[in-house]
């Protein structure tokens, strides 16, 4: 692993002039924002001043880190456009349920992060099942941000892993740690230009070369049908619907059914709406209005997202010719997730390739970055604060949110070199927390529209909603389903979801529900409705107000869907 | 990237941002909004590409005859110029209490 390996692009020593401006940036980001941070709201939840166009931007920014880009440019080249639906189907609704309905309750009830709404509303048990595995989860997914980082870095510029592990944490901690949220908020949304900055020019330059839209539209359906794509090859692949080649469901119509709903609802909103790591950058905005407004405008940039992104990797599959071969099912292999930096090769002089080298970079550190600072803030309020030492004063906090960062940071490079030497062991751990996601959504959604629900239900809901997904993933690893492809994810998500509500419901009949008066901003009907936006909403324009706009955000998607069906 | 400039008038009508916070003062951020720092690195790394398509070799043959360090390194100019203009018309404040100086 720690071999000098030959790079994939051949970087000139002014490639690294983009690189060293933006990381002075970075860096700057943080020193200045020491001089903001005054106590611990300010550190971990950015003293809730951001309007909403800032977090908007690093509300996806967090979500477009390292797993995101290679991942979705390598499901692109491999599988074409369905890739498509990890983006319009798996995010975009929920984002807007999550701006809509969801967000007064988080930023209205005062809580500084989710699973505190979760004590609120469901008590200890369920409490503790949420924030451990939240900050388990959020350990895990920072390394393998980290070692994905790593491994790219690798092939890029050809410096050892660890070198790249450990100057990469040291980036993330210092900005962090001097900044806190607000810094980590600031990067967010430069990291989200310069990833534009990198990519937009990547995917231009390489629709030139394959003759604009119709060139590319000629090559992908000219391509010859390779393995393991029985479920759309050649001009298949520039169909979003049905997306068999995603579900790997063999009829069309259970493809979409699979997609709409276990991708669609069970998964992404189970993703979107409960994961603090999103949420987070929505409570450190202004407002309730510029809370919901959130998500909604980042809902603009991340519908188009996936043209900077999924086009790219299927462009690298159409004219690199390592890929070109490799899809056909006659050359060597290759790795689906270096495609983008395969077609940086072929369509990028150089200082473009330092430009590109920069937003790929900037990309993981945001995730990982993402990954921390929700970590820490769950570390601070919600285990130690609550459970550890109460009421001490908030010097005191403020300095355990940084010793959290650090340690968190010291633990990722360790998750990271665990990643490397046991992908297997990683994909499965990563695999399991996802299944956290669906019953938190049953149970969050449940818990805000069902006053009656019990805290009992609350835990007990989560749990066997989370083994059930367990158990049906176990199932389809043993063979006893035999789900190809995302179908078994989907499944699980599916299945979970209802375990949760049938659970829940039952369980409720026999347990003492909370006093009403504990509920007040944390289930709808309990809550006067003008907690749950500001006064002046009405003053406002209607595109500058959250409905409206994501109304329109909805049209879009709906729009792209036909589009491009 | 459509809709960004929905919203950078923090508390614009009528919203204390926390009910029992003592008086407080708006104070611009100054240097500290995050536009400046937008600016700074796309301006920045503008200027390289532009420095880089008179000197370095342009590889046309990789972009299909386009000189791409020039074009993008003009686009990502006019880009930062943007939001200079923007930060300089429309500044962002924070709420200071007014206790601190």
């Amino acid at each position: 692993m720690l071999t000098l390996e030959g790079t994939i692009i051949d970087v000139a020593w002014f490639d690294y002039v983009p690189l060293v401006i933006y990381f002075v940036l970075v860096i700057g980001i943080g020193v200045l924002g020491r001089k903001h941070v005054s106590n611990a709201i300010d550190f971990l939840l950015s003293g809730r001043s951001l309007p909403a166009w800032v977090t908007g931007l690093a509300f996806i920014s967090a979500n477009l880190g390292a797993v995101e880009i290679m991942g979705m440019s390598a499901t692109g080249a491999q599988y074409g456009l369905p890739t498509m639906h990890y983006f319009w189907v798996g995010a975009i609704p929920a984002m807007l349920f999550l701006g809509v309905v969801m967000m007064p309750f988080y930023y209205g009830s005062k809580v500084r992060s989710v699973p505190e709404f979760m004590y609120k509303r469901f008590g200890v048990p369920a409490h503790l099942v949420n924030s451990i595995s939240f900050a388990c989860a959020q350990l895990l997914i920072a390394g393998v941000n980290l070692y994905l980082l790593g491994s790219i870095v690798q092939a890029m510029l050809g410096w050892p892993m660890w070198v790249t592990l450990f100057v990469a944490a040291l980036i993330v901690l210092s900005y962090i740690t001097l900044g806190g949220l607000s810094a980590a908020i600031y990067n967010e949304v430069l990291q989200f230009f310069v990833i534009v900055a990198g990519l937009l020019p990547l995917t231009l330059i390489g629709l030139n070369r394959i003759g604009g839209w119709q060139g590319f539209v000629a090559k992908v359906s000219a391509e010859p049908c390779g393995p393991g794509q029985e479920y759309g090859c050649g001009a298949g692949q520039l169909q979003t619907w049905p997306g068999q080649a995603l579900s790997g469901f063999p009829y069309p119509w259970l493809s979409v059914v699979g997609i709409v709903f276990g991708l669609g609802f069970v998964l992404s909103f189970g993703y979107w709406t409960t994961n603090f790591v999103e949420v987070q950058r929505a409570m450190a905005s202004n407002s309730i209005r510029s809370a919901r407004l959130t998500p909604i405008i980042g809902s603009f940039p991340k519908m188009f997202i996936p043209f900077i992104v999924v086009i790219p990797g299927m462009i690298a599959a159409a004219i690199v010719p390592e890929l070109i071969s490799y899809k056909a099912g006659t050359g060597a292999e290759v790795q689906w997730n270096q495609s983008l930096i395969y077609l940086m090769r072929d369509v990028l002089p150089n200082g473009l390739l330092g430009l590109a080298v920069t937003g790929l970079l900037a990309a993981f550190m945001a995730g990982m970055a993402a990954n921390i600072s929700a970590f820490n803030t769950v570390i601070t309020y919600d285990i130690w604060e609550r459970y550890i030492q109460k009421d001490k004063d908030d010097a005191y906090y403020l300095k355990l949110g940084r010793i959290a960062t650090v340690t968190a940071t010291i633990v990722a490079i360790g998750t990271a070199f665990i990643a490397g030497s046991f992908s297997n062991l990683m994909d499965y751990l990563q695999t399991l927390f996802g299944f956290f996601n669906a019953p938190l959504f049953a149970t969050f959604l449940l818990g805000m529209l069902w006053k009656r629900m019990s805290p009992t239900a609350g835990w007990v809901g989560l749990v066997f909603g989370t083994l059930s997904a367990v158990g049906v993933f176990i199932l389809n690893q043993t063979g006893v389903l035999d789900l190809p492809g995302q179908g078994s994810a989907f499944l699980a998500a599916a299945t979970a979801f209802v375990v949760d509500v049938v659970l829940s419901v039952i369980v409720t009949q026999f347990t003492a529900p909370k006093p009403e008066s504990e509920l007040v901003g944390f289930v709808y009907s309990l809550t006067p409705k003008s907690a749950l936006q500001d006064p002046g909403n009405v003053k406002y324009p209607w595109y500058r107000r959250p409905v409206p706009l994501a109304g329109i955000s909805l049209v879009f998607v709906i729009a792209l869907n036909f589009v491009f069906a | 990237m459509a809709e960004q400039p929905i919203d950078n008038t923090p508390s614009a009508p009528a919203t204390p941002s926390t009910p029992i916070a003592p008086t407080t003062h708006k104070q611009s951020l100054g240097a500290f909004d995050v536009r400046v720092f937008i600016a700074t690195a796309l301006g920045l790394i503008g200027i390289f590409l532009v420095i880089c398509s008179f000197t370095a070799d342009q590889s046309l043959e990789k972009t299909g005859g386009v000189n791409a360090n020039l074009w993008t390194g003009l686009a990502l100019v006019v880009v930062a110029l943007v939001f200079v203009v923007w930060a300089r018309f429309k500044p962002m404040y924070e709420d200071v209490p007014d206790t601190q100086s």
